[in-house]
């Protein structure tokens, strides 16, 4: 899900507490940020209950498609896995990596436009190893 | 046209019949209305010193602070007995404000609430679905005079209940709906989710006023319904509605000069402005008897329109509403109406959500910034898609205003509220003067 962030001190926190209050445990997050605003991306235990916690703080979220792939930890990993995506025309608006990454695997989480088959087209060209 | 002669009256004649009767209201509030007496004296001036309508400006302005002061008859200026009707304003602050109607009062109201319908080509057999609240505030009983008086029938709804406002819409063949604009757009969406077609309805018109609204707000409801919108416009303190309408050219409101004398003044000074001139409007109840306001200061921003209109009604028209005088802001020497920034949203984002506009000065330069709400359909989680829409609004806003602006996206409802109205204007631009 993805969590408008409005240029106010305090708010990411009172925003994670909110979550936390409601029981919702992050699994990834990241956050970008403008000069007046700031973008919240995470993936949740529950995203229903955390849509509900943060309707109720009054800020806006959205719920969105994302593909989360594991890419080898080598160089030229994720080149591989972009240059699919970018042969079929799809292009990946953001992506960020996982913090609990392994030695030899890397989690990245990719939102791609458009997200439908991106999955089938990365098992076509057998890129996931 | 209804009442051809009135309404085409050669303007010196006009201005004629205005003297006199604005000399025989004077000299009626200052025999009858205490008040008003102790006013005039103040400014040392008797109806005999009207020689010309120029001659107005001496005259004392009344605010709406006097009318609640002298609530409940403190203004009346007949015998409780001669009031057949009233009317309140909703005080959304301090008392309310009366006005009480006599036998004769009624009529005119009627006459120019008929003059406001015909004006949209409404007659004889037309249903007109008043959709204003009858009761205190006066929309739905001015509504409901005008249509009568043509002969039109009448379908007093009142307001509220939208699936049965539609649904009778649909059963009667409704040709003509008189409601707040918001609600006429309220109606429209509300119809489209729950299954009612253009088909249903017969509608051919609307009369839209009591809020402020934008042309871009009319194209929007006239797009929505298929019908033509026509601003209307009063206020309590006049009549209720029927102070002036748009007449089929849709090109500024035709005062209804004749009952109703029409100044522009500086909204600081009250120094009266030539014709064109921006300013507030002040006007006059020329014909009221029960309670007549002289000079009322409206509050109201806009300029008189005095070319000839092609409809042939030779009244002057105010321009509509450019907004509230103590809502104007003068920022780097240019006039900014919170309407202004309303029209851009309304333009970039297909709806009017909650907006702030914040004024500061840093070292000696003022900035505008424009706070928006955020809200489900305007977020994208992608920040290039946020950026764009702030920079869209901020060229558009430039375009409309004159200057810069900043636009900055908030959370929803984070805009602080009194009673229901979002605050509009934030002005940090104190003088501090070193002591």
């Amino acid at each position: 899900m993805s969590v408008f962030l409005e240029n106010e001190p305090g708010i990411l926190a009172e925003v994670l507490h909110r979550l936390a209050d409601a029981g919702v445990n992050l699994h990834t997050m990241s956050v970008a940020e403008t000069e007046r605003f700031g973008i919240l991306r995470t993936m949740v235990s529950d995203p229903d209950a955390a849509v509900a916690a943060l309707d109720e703080l009054g800020v806006v979220t959205m719920v969105v498609d994302v593909l989360v792939v594991e890419v080898p930890n080598r160089p030229g990993g994720l080149a591989e896995i972009v240059q699919v995506f970018s042969d079929a025309g799809v292009s990946v608006r953001y992506v960020y990596a996982e913090m609990g990454g392994t030695a030899d695997r890397a989690v990245l989480i990719m939102r791609l436009n458009p997200s439908e088959g991106a999955l089938t087209l990365l098992l076509d060209a057998g890129v996931l190893g | 046209m209804r009442s051809r002669e009135a309404q085409t009256l050669p303007t010196d004649r006009l201005r004629a019949m205005q003297l006199d009767r604005l000399r025989a209201q004077a000299r009626r509030l200052f025999e009858r209305v205490p008040f008003y007496r102790a006013r005039m004296e103040d400014c040392n001036v008797t109806p005999d010193d009207l020689r010309t309508l120029a001659d107005i400006a001496r005259l004392p302005f009344t605010s709406k602070g006097d009318l609640r002061e002298t609530f409940p008859w403190g203004l009346l200026a007949v015998d409780r007995g001669e009031i057949v009707e009233t009317h309140m304003s909703s005080g959304t602050t301090g008392k309310p404000v009366v006005d009480a109607y006599t036998r004769g009062d009624l009529s005119v109201w009627g006459e120019v609430m008929a003059r406001t319908l015909d004006m949209g080509g409404v007659g004889a057999d037309d249903i007109v679905q008043v959709a204003y609240g009858y009761g205190l505030f006066a929309g739905g009983f001015g509504a409901h005079y005008g249509a009568e008086g043509l002969g039109a029938m009448v379908i007093p709804i009142s307001s509220g209940n939208t699936h049965r406002q539609l649904q009778t819409m649909a059963d009667f063949g409704t040709t003509a709906l008189c409601c707040t604009p918001s609600y006429a757009l309220y109606l429209a969406e509300y119809a489209r989710e729950h299954g009612f077609t253009a088909s249903d309805f017969k509608i051919k018109c609307g009369f839209f006023g009591a809020e402020p609204w934008s042309d871009a707000m009319r194209t929007q409801i006239e797009d929505a319904w298929g019908i033509r919108a026509y601003d209307i416009y009063g206020l309590a303190e006049l009549i209720g509605p029927g102070v002036g309408s748009e007449c089929a050219e849709q090109d500024g409101l035709h005062l209804y000069e004749d009952h109703f004398y029409p100044e522009i003044v500086d909204p600081e000074t009250g120094v009266p402005l030539p014709d064109g001139e921006k300013g507030e409007l002040v006007l006059t109840a020329l014909t009221r008897e029960g309670t007549p306001v002289l000079r009322y200061r409206t509050r109201d921003v806009t300029y008189l329109m005095t070319e000839p209109c092609p409809c042939g009604r030779t009244s002057r028209r105010i321009h509509r509403l450019m907004g509230r005088a103590h809502d104007m802001l003068i920022i780097r020497g240019v006039n900014i109406f919170p309407s202004q920034v309303e029209e851009v949203l309304l333009r970039t984002r297909g709806v009017v959500g909650q907006y702030q506009l914040v004024v500061d000065r840093e070292r000696a330069m003022d900035s505008l910034e424009v706070r928006v709400e955020m809200d489900a359909a305007m977020f994208s989680d992608d920040v290039g898609d946020v950026m764009a829409l702030e920079r869209r609004i901020e060229a558009e806003l430039k375009g409309q205003l004159g200057i810069q602006a900043t636009c900055v996206l908030v959370n929803p409802k984070s805009i602080e509220r009194s009673e229901g109205k979002a605050k509009r204007i934030i002005d940090r631009r104190e003088v501090t003067t070193p002591v």
